[in-house]
C-alpha cells in the first residue's frame, strides 16, 4: 500500500461514522482486555478469589456500577476481566484456525493431485457439520477449560479458511509470475509462501477479522451451555448463564455481561465491514470518487 | 353454453353463502346451548405440580428415581412412615407386629381395599408383589435382602420370616420397591407370569395396577403425567384417616418444567399450582405475595464432600482434618442455599433417627494451618486438588467456589470442575482401581431409600459398596460396627443407636468425607392449595400426597 492509498483509507474511515465506532469499540475492548486486572476496582472479586456475605445481590449503584452477584462480588470488575478472556479466546481461535486453514488450503491448492483432493475432502467433511454443533462436540469431548474452548472452536473453524485459501490459490497459481518463479527453480515451499500466499491472503484476513466477533459470541455460547470455561472464571457467556437463574430478582446479573457481548460483537462486525470496503478496490474507488 | 355457466356459477355462490351462514348460526347456537347445559354440572378441581425433571419409568417394582413424585399416589405400600414424628401410618396393612426379636413380622391386610381393576387386595397379592420386586432384583430390590420367606396365612394375614433381624416396618414403608400391585397384571398384559418383561412393558405404556387414591390416566414421562381421583379408594370412606382430605383435587397433573425461573413465572401467572423449584433468592419476595404460600420442610437429603482417601496428600488423615476445619460451613449455608439448609453434623441428616448434634467441624483456619504443618505441609500443598461437582447445580457450584476460596487461605489450591453426572460417575468409578487418576474431592448428594442411618453409612463408607463409597474408604472397625447395628435395629434400637454413634465418631476422626449441609426443602404453592405442608413427607422426597390437599375454590 502506498502512502496515497493509506491516506485515502484514512479518509474513508474518517468519513464513515460507523467505521469510527467499530474502531473505537474494538480498541476499547483490546485496551480493557489487556489492562483489566489492573483497572478493575475489586481485582479479587474479578477473579472469583473472594466472597462477601454483606454485599450479596446489590443492585447497580455508584459503588458497584453493575451491581453485585450472589457471592457478593462486584459485577463490574468481573465484566471488565471478562473482556480479557474473550480477547484471549478470539485471538487464540482465529490464529490457530488461520494457521491450520492456510497450511491445508495452500498445500491442497498448490500441490493439487491426490494429496490435494484428500485434504479438501477432509475439509468438506468438517464443513458438512454446522460449526457450532461441531464446536460443542469437541468441547464436550475435551472437557472444560479456556484452552479447550479455544481448541474446540479453532477445530470447527479452520475448514472455512482452508476453503477460502484453496479457492484463492487456484486462481493465482497459474499466473505468469508463478510460472516464472518455477522456471528459475525456486522450491515449491518457497513459491507457496513467498509468492502464492501473499497474493491470496487478503480475503482470508477480512474473514478472520469478521470472525473475531463470532469467536467471542460462540465462546460465550459454549460457556452458556455449560461446556466452556469453568466457574468462577468471569467469562461473559458464563456470567449470562449464571445470572439467568436469578433473572426474576437480579436482572443486572445477565444484563451487563450480555450488553458487553453485544457491543463487542457489533464493534468487530463494523470493523470487518470497514476492512471489506478498504480491501475491495472497486468499492473503494467508487466511494472515494463519490467523495465519501 | 355461456349463459349456463353464469347461471351455475350464480347458484353455487348463493348455496355457498347459505351453507356458511347456517354453519355459523348452528355453531353459535350450539356453543351457547352446550355451555348452558354444562353449567349445572360441578366443575372438577385440578392441581398442577411442576416437576424440574422428567419422569422415569412406571414399574413399581423397579422404579428408583423421579417417578416417586406420583407412585405413592397411585400405588400403596403396607405402611407409610412419618419420620418427623417417628410414627407409622397404616396403609394396606391395618396393623402389624414383630416377633422373635425382629425375626418374624406379621402384617394384617386391610379388608375392603381394592385394586383399580376391582380385584381385592389380599395377602396373596402382597406376597406376589414383593416376590416380583425381589426376583427382578433391580432398583431398590435390595431393601428386601433380610427376607427369607413370605407366607400367606389367610387372605388377610401375611408373615415375613427373616434371615436376620431387620426393621421390616421401615422397609415396608420404603418409597421405592415396596409398592403392592394387582396380580391381574399378568392377564391384562398378556404375560406368562409376573416377571415376564411384558408386564413391565404394559406398565410403561401408561397402565397402572395400584390400589391408591389416584389412577394414572395419561403417561407422557417427558412432558406430563395426569392422575385422576379414584372414588372407590378405601381411604376416602374411612373416617378420621390422616392421609386424606374431602377436598382433594379431582385431577392431579405433573407437568415437567425444567427451569426454576420458568416455574416461578408460571406460578405467579396462575398457570401452575405448586412449583417444586424456584430460585431461593426470590423467596422473600414470594413470601410477601398474598397469592402464594411458601412451605419449608426439613429433608433427609444432604450434601457431602467425599475425599479421595487413597490419593496423596489426602491419604494423610491430618490433611483431611485440616480441610475439614478450613470450610466456612455457615457462609456456605447462607450463600449457597440462602439459609435454607442446616450445617451438617455427621453424615446422618438432622431430624433423622441416628443423627447426633456434636459432629460438626469448627471453621478455624489457624487450626487448619497447624494441622497441615503437622502433616508436613507447612507451606501448603504443592499440587492443585481437583474438586468435581454436577454441572448445572447452582447450590453445588456456589458451595464449590466457597470451599476453593477458603482452602486457598491455608495454601491448598483447588481446581473446580463441573461435569455431567455421567462423566463424574464414570471418573469416580475408576478410583477403586486407580485412585491417583481420579478426582480429589467430590460434591455428592445422598438421600436414603428407606429411613435408616445404615443406608447412609453403608453406601458411602463401607468398602464393599464400591458404587457409592467414592472416598475409597476402608475401616474394618467401622464396618463391623454398622453391620452389627443394622441387625440390632430390628429389635434393640437403643444399642443400635449407640453403635451408630460410635461409627460416626470414627468417621469424624478419619474424615473420609466432610458433611456440608442438610437440605431444607422448599415448595411454593398457590394459596388455594390447602394442606400443602401436610402433603410433603421427607421419607418420600419430592412426592406431594395429593389425597391430603384441600382445594379451595
Amino acid at each position: 500500500m502506498g502512502l496515497n492509498e493509506i491516506a485515502s483509507v484514512l479518509k474513508l474511515i474518517k468519513s464513515n461514522p460507523l467505521s469510527m465506532l467499530g474502531i473505537i469499540i474494538v480498541a476499547t475492548f483490546i485496551v480493557i482486555g489487556v489492562a483489566s486486572p489492573y483497572i478493575a476496582p475489586y481485582p479479587s472479586d474479578a477473579w472469583g478469589y473472594s466472597y462477601n456475605l454483606e454485599t450479596r445481590l446489590l443492585p447497580p449503584s455508584p459503588r458497584y456500577p453493575f451491581g453485585t452477584d450472589e457471592m457478593g462480588r462486584d459485577l463490574f470488575s468481573r465484566v471488565l476481566l471478562g473482556a480479557r478472556f474473550s480477547l484471549i479466546i478470539a485471538v487464540g481461535v482465529v490464529s490457530i484456525a488461520l494457521v491450520i486453514g492456510v497450511v491445508v488450503g495452500l498445500t491442497a491448492g498448490y500441490m493439487g493431485g491426490f494429496a490435494g483432493m484428500v485434504l479438501m475432502r477432509l475439509t468438506d467433511m468438517f464443513l458438512a457439520f454446522p460449526p457450532l454443533l461441531l464446536a460443542i462436540a469437541f468441547a464436550a469431548t475435551l472437557g472444560r477449560g479456556l484452552f479447550n474452548v479455544i481448541i474446540a472452536l479453532a477445530l470447527s473453524w479452520w475448514p472455512w479458511y482452508a476453503r477460502l485459501v484453496y479457492i484463492q490459490v487456484n486462481s493465482v497459481k497459474n499466473l505468469p509470475f508463478i510460472d516464472a518463479a518455477r522456471i528459475i527453480g525456486l522450491s515449491p515451499v518457497k513459491i507457496m509462501f513467498k509468492h502464492v500466499l501473499p497474493n491470496s491472503i487478503t480475503p482470508v484476513v477480512i474473514q478472520a477479522a469478521l470472525d473475531m466477533g463470532s469467536a467471542v459470541l460462540e465462546a460465550a455460547g459454549l460457556s452458556f451451555l455449560g461446556i466452556g470455561v469453568p466457574p468462577p472464571t468471569p467469562e461473559w457467556g458464563l456470567l449470562v448463564s449464571q445470572g439467568w437463574a436469578l433473572i426474576n430478582s437480579a436482572w443486572w446479573l445477565s444484563f451487563f455481561p450480555g450488553i458487553a457481548i453485544v457491543v463487542t460483537v457489533v464493534g468487530f462486525n463494523l470493523l470487518a465491514d470497514t476492512f471489506q470496503e478498504v480491501m475491495d478496490p472497486r468499492l473503494r474507488s467508487t466511494m472515494v470518487m463519490r467523495g465519501m | 353454453m355461456r349463459k349456463m355457466r353464469i347461471f351455475r356459477y350464480g347458484i353455487s355462490r348463493a348455496v355457498l353463502v347459505i351453507i356458511i351462514a347456517i354453519a355459523v348460526a348452528v355453531g353459535v347456537v350450539g356453543y351457547y346451548a352446550l355451555a348452558i347445559r354444562e353449567q349445572p354440572q360441578t366443575r372438577k378441581t385440578m392441581t398442577i405440580f411442576a416437576s424440574i425433571s422428567e419422569m422415569t419409568t412406571a414399574d413399581p417394582s423397579t422404579e428408583f428415581s423421579n417417578s416417586i413424585r406420583w407412585l405413592p399416589l397411585v400405588y400403596e405400600t403396607l405402611l407409610w412412615y412419618d419420620p418427623i414424628k417417628n410414627e407409622f401410618i397404616p396403609a394396606l396393612a391395618e396393623r402389624y407386629e414383630s416377633r422373635d426379636d425382629g425375626m418374624t413380622w406379621v402384617f394384617y391386610i386391610r379388608r375392603g381395599a381394592k385394586f383399580h381393576d376391582n380385584t381385592p387386595v389380599t395377602a396373596h397379592a402382597v406376597k406376589l408383589s414383593i416376590e416380583r420386586t425381589i426376583a427382578l432384583g433391580q432398583g431398590a430390590a435390595f431393601i428386601w435382602a433380610p427376607v427369607n420367606e413370605i407366607e400367606v396365612v389367610d387372605d388377610y394375614t401375611v408373615v415375613f420370616k427373616l434371615k436376620y433381624p431387620a426393621p421390616l416396618n421401615k422397609i415396608a414403608a420404603s418409597g421405592y420397591g415396596a409398592y403392592i400391585f394387582s396380580p391381574k397384571v399378568v392377564e391384562l398384559a398378556g404375560a406368562k407370569n409376573l416377571t415376564d418383561p411384558k408386564v413391565a412393558e404394559w406398565l410403561n405404556r401408561g397402565n397402572d395396577a395400584g390400589s391408591g387414591p389416584y389412577r394414572l390416566i395419561k403417561w407422557e414421562p417427558e412432558t406430563e403425567v395426569v392422575l385422576e381421583k379414584w372414588p372407590e379408594w378405601w381411604g376416602w370412606k374411612l373416617p378420621g384417616y390422616p392421609l386424606k382430605s374431602d377436598k382433594a383435587p379431582d385431577i392431579y397433573i405433573l407437568k415437567i418444567i425444567k427451569d426454576a425461573v420458568t416455574q416461578e413465572r408460571l406460578l405467579l401467572a396462575g398457570d401452575i399450582d405448586v412449583a417444586q423449584y424456584v430460585p431461593l433468592e426470590d423467596l422473600e419476595k414470594l413470601k410477601g405475595d398474598p397469592k402464594v404460600q411458601v412451605v419449608i420442610k426439613p429433608s433427609f437429603q444432604n450434601l457431602l464432600m467425599l475425599i479421595n482417601t487413597k490419593k496423596p496428600p489426602l491419604n494423610n488423615v491430618l490433611v483431611r482434618r485440616a480441610i475439614a476445619h478450613a470450610i466456612p460451613y455457615e457462609d456456605i449455608v447462607k450463600i449457597a442455599r440462602s439459609g435454607l439448609a442446616r450445617i451438617a453434623s455427621g453424615p446422618i441428616p438432622h431430624g433423622m433417627w441416628g443423627h447426633f448434634d456434636n459432629l460438626t467441624y469448627t471453621y478455624d483456619l489457624d487450626l487448619a494451618k497447624r494441622l497441615l504443618a503437622e502433616a508436613g505441609y507447612p507451606n501448603g500443598v504443592d499440587r492443585p486438588l481437583l474438586l468435581v461437582y454436577t454441572a448445572g447445580d447452582i447450590y453445588e457450584k456456589r458451595t464449590a467456589e466457597l470451599i476453593a476460596v477458603n482452602l486457598a487461605k491455608i495454601g491448598i489450591n483447588v481446581e473446580i470442575r463441573p461435569m455431567s453426572w455421567e462423566e463424574q460417575w464414570a471418573l469416580a468409578q475408576r478410583g477403586w482401581e486407580d485412585p491417583e487418576a481420579v478426582q480429589d474431592l467430590f460434591l455428592f448428594y445422598w438421600w436414603p431409600t428407606y429411613i435408616t442411618p445404615f443406608d447412609f453409612l453403608y453406601n458411602m463408607f463401607h468398602s464393599e459398596s464400591k458404587a457409592f463409597n467414592l472416598c475409597y474408604y476402608e475401616n474394618q472397625e467401622f464396618e463391623k460396627l454398622i453391620m452389627e447395628a443394622s441387625v440390632l435395629e430390628g429389635y434393640d434400637q437403643a444399642r443400635a443407636l449407640e453403635m451408630y454413634y460410635k461409627a460416626q465418631q470414627i468417621l469424624y476422626r478419619d474424615v473420609p468425607a466432610v458433611p456440608l449441609w442438610d437440605m431444607i426443602y422448599v415448595e411454593v404453592g398457590s394459596r388455594k392449595v390447602g394442606n400443602l405442608d401436610k402433603a410433603i413427607n421427607p421419607a418420600y422426597p419430592t412426592a406431594v400426597f395429593a389425597q391430603v390437599l384441600s382445594i379451595e375454590e
